[in-house]
């Protein structure tokens, strides 16, 4: 039998800002996604008050003012910072590691089975809350999806103080837990699929455990077989410990306030594709299509709403910022209508495929050319020596007037010099 | 701190890692602030942080039941820049 452990920390984004303002312990804190808009990451006084994941800040206005809510907008790079020390901790306890999510981890620990792989667990846990100051919990199962479980166990009772082992119970002890958890805490089920599994008759865990694998894949697809069959102890989903390229990559925002002018809209189109190109290159590959689109804001039902997009093939794939800002404005010209209210751009770059494999096209202008690739790598190096955006392109534009609300961020604390925690 | 030669800003080198013996120089939180103390202990086992600055201006925070205290790290080092 395998131990594949899961390792996840607690209202990670929250448990970050708890480490270097601990005048927040003990206090409801959420943090808001970018432009301070909904509720990301909850500290356990404000589920206790029933606020829900993704809740609109403006939303919960009231109920802040009522409870002292403290609202914080995101600071990915504190929590970046502090995701790679906790992940380079979690490395020295396997060598089979795959960092699923910023602040969830597996680790194979099948080759330390003479161990107490509990109380492994629990020194995971104590290194971690002590090096980092972030509180984790630990599941311990024989596939990925049954320490997925156990970690939810850990989490939610108390009597694991943490750390949950599946592989340490006997069956009739684990059917007694699993019956008890609703089909939808199931990693890979969810909320979408959830109410299906119910109404078949899939209630619990256990229930979904008792299937007939065959059957639900006719039912619903190969992925709910597989799901089954890893509750059953089999593994079908193997650690990846190389992530994968990105098939596609997203760069999008809201806007600080809405903007009408076309120009201003092409300023942030270009830096999304500054964004979304930049990252194209660090994982060496080529995008064959570009996604653009502009949308006004849903929830202003006073405005007339708008949303377009295009998706523009490329005669050849390519890496080159400039041909792929040129493609995204060329296309943002085409969806674009005067005296709406956008609240929202983006795009996609996809059809993305490794920089070895591309093939030119007989009528291109010398795709990819040496210069355009010297060029473009001359601009990622000094844009990582001398910081982001050193030099960029100009269409980008410098006055941003139509950035990011951040109101309430925290400091770099752990990435910025300036920023490092004062003590008088 | 001064008496330990660390001056106002200074930057101070912790580590989170180390176990706090009595008379480190450490990193703590008391009731939600941040300071740094010499660590101590007072007759009846209370943890005690001491200043080191014999101008007198700060004085010793016992730590008493209600008060919230933790040791953040143990601060191991220093360094001054001077331009």
């Amino acid at each position: 039998m395998r131990s594949i452990a899961l390792i996840d920390v607690n209202n990670f984004y929250v448990s970050c800002e708890r480490v270097f303002n601990p005048r927040l312990n003990g206090k409801p804190v959420v943090v808001l996604s970018n432009n301070d808009g909904c509720a990301v990451a909850r500290s356990n006084e404000v589920k206790a008050l029933g606020v829900a994941m993704g809740a609109p800040w403006f939303k919960l206005k009231d109920l802040a003012k009522q409870h002292g809510i403290i609202g914080l907008s995101s600071n990915y790079a504190l929590y970046a910072d502090m995701s790679n020390r906790v992940m380079s901790i979690l490395r020295e306890y396997s060598p089979d590691q795959e960092v699923y999510s910023i602040d969830e981890s597996f680790l194979d620990l099948t080759g330390f089975q003479s161990r107490d792989l509990t109380r492994y667990g629990q020194h995971i846990r104590k290194r971690i809350l002590k090096w980092t100051g972030l509180p984790v919990c630990v599941g311990i199962g024989s596939t990925k999806t049954l320490s997925k479980l156990a970690n939810h166990c850990a989490k939610k009772r108390p009597v694991f103080n943490g750390v949950c082992n599946f592989n340490t119970m006997d069956s009739h002890e684990l059917d007694l837990l699993l019956a008890e958890i609703e089909v939808g805490e199931i990693w890979g089920v969810g909320r979408k699929l959830a109410p299906k599994l119910e109404a078949l008759g899939f209630k619990s865990v256990l229930d979904l455990k008792r299937a007939n694998p065959e059957r639900l894949r006719q039912q619903f697809s190969v992925v709910m077989e597989k799901t089954v069959r890893e509750l059953n102890g089999t593994v079908c989903i193997e650690l990846e410990e190389v992530a994968p390229d990105k098939k596609q990559i997203i760069s999008s925002r809201s806007f600080g306030h809405p903007i009408r002018d076309f120009n201003s809209l092409a300023e942030s189109i270009t830096l999304y594709m500054s964004k979304a190109a930049e990252k194209l290159r660090k994982q060496q590959s080529f995008a064959g299509s570009v996604y653009v689109y502009i949308r006004t804001s849903p929830f202003r039902p006073d405005d007339p709403f708008y949303s377009n997009g295009m998706t523009i093939p490329l005669p050849s794939p390519t890496d080159d910022t400039r041909q792929l800002v040129n493609v995204a404005l060329w296309g943002l010209k085409l969806i674009y209508k005067p005296n709406y209210n956008y609240a929202k751009a983006g795009v996609m770059l996809s059809e993305i495929v490794p920089a070895g494999s591309v093939q030119a096209d007989l009528f291109s202008q010398a795709q990819a050319s040496p210069k355009s690739t010297a060029l473009m790598s001359t601009m990622d190096n000094i844009n990582r020596k001398m910081g982001k955006e050193s030099i960029k392109l100009a269409s980008e534009g410098f006055r941003r007037l139509w950035k990011m609300k951040q109101g309430n961020r925290s400091l770099g604390y752990t990435t910025r010099w300036e920023d490092v925690p004062m003590v008088c | 701190m001064i008496d330990v030669g660390l001056l106002p800003g200074d930057k101070a080198v912790v580590d989170r890692s180390k176990k706090a013996n009595i008379g480190d120089i450490v990193l703590a939180v008391v009731d939600g602030e941040f300071t740094i103390k010499i660590l101590n202990r007072s007759k009846e086992g209370h943890a005690r942080l001491l200043p080191a600055n014999s101008t007198g201006v700060y004085s010793p925070i016992e730590i008493k039941e209600g008060m919230s205290f933790e040791v953040w790290g143990v601060v191991t080092g220093s360094f001054r820049r001077f331009r």
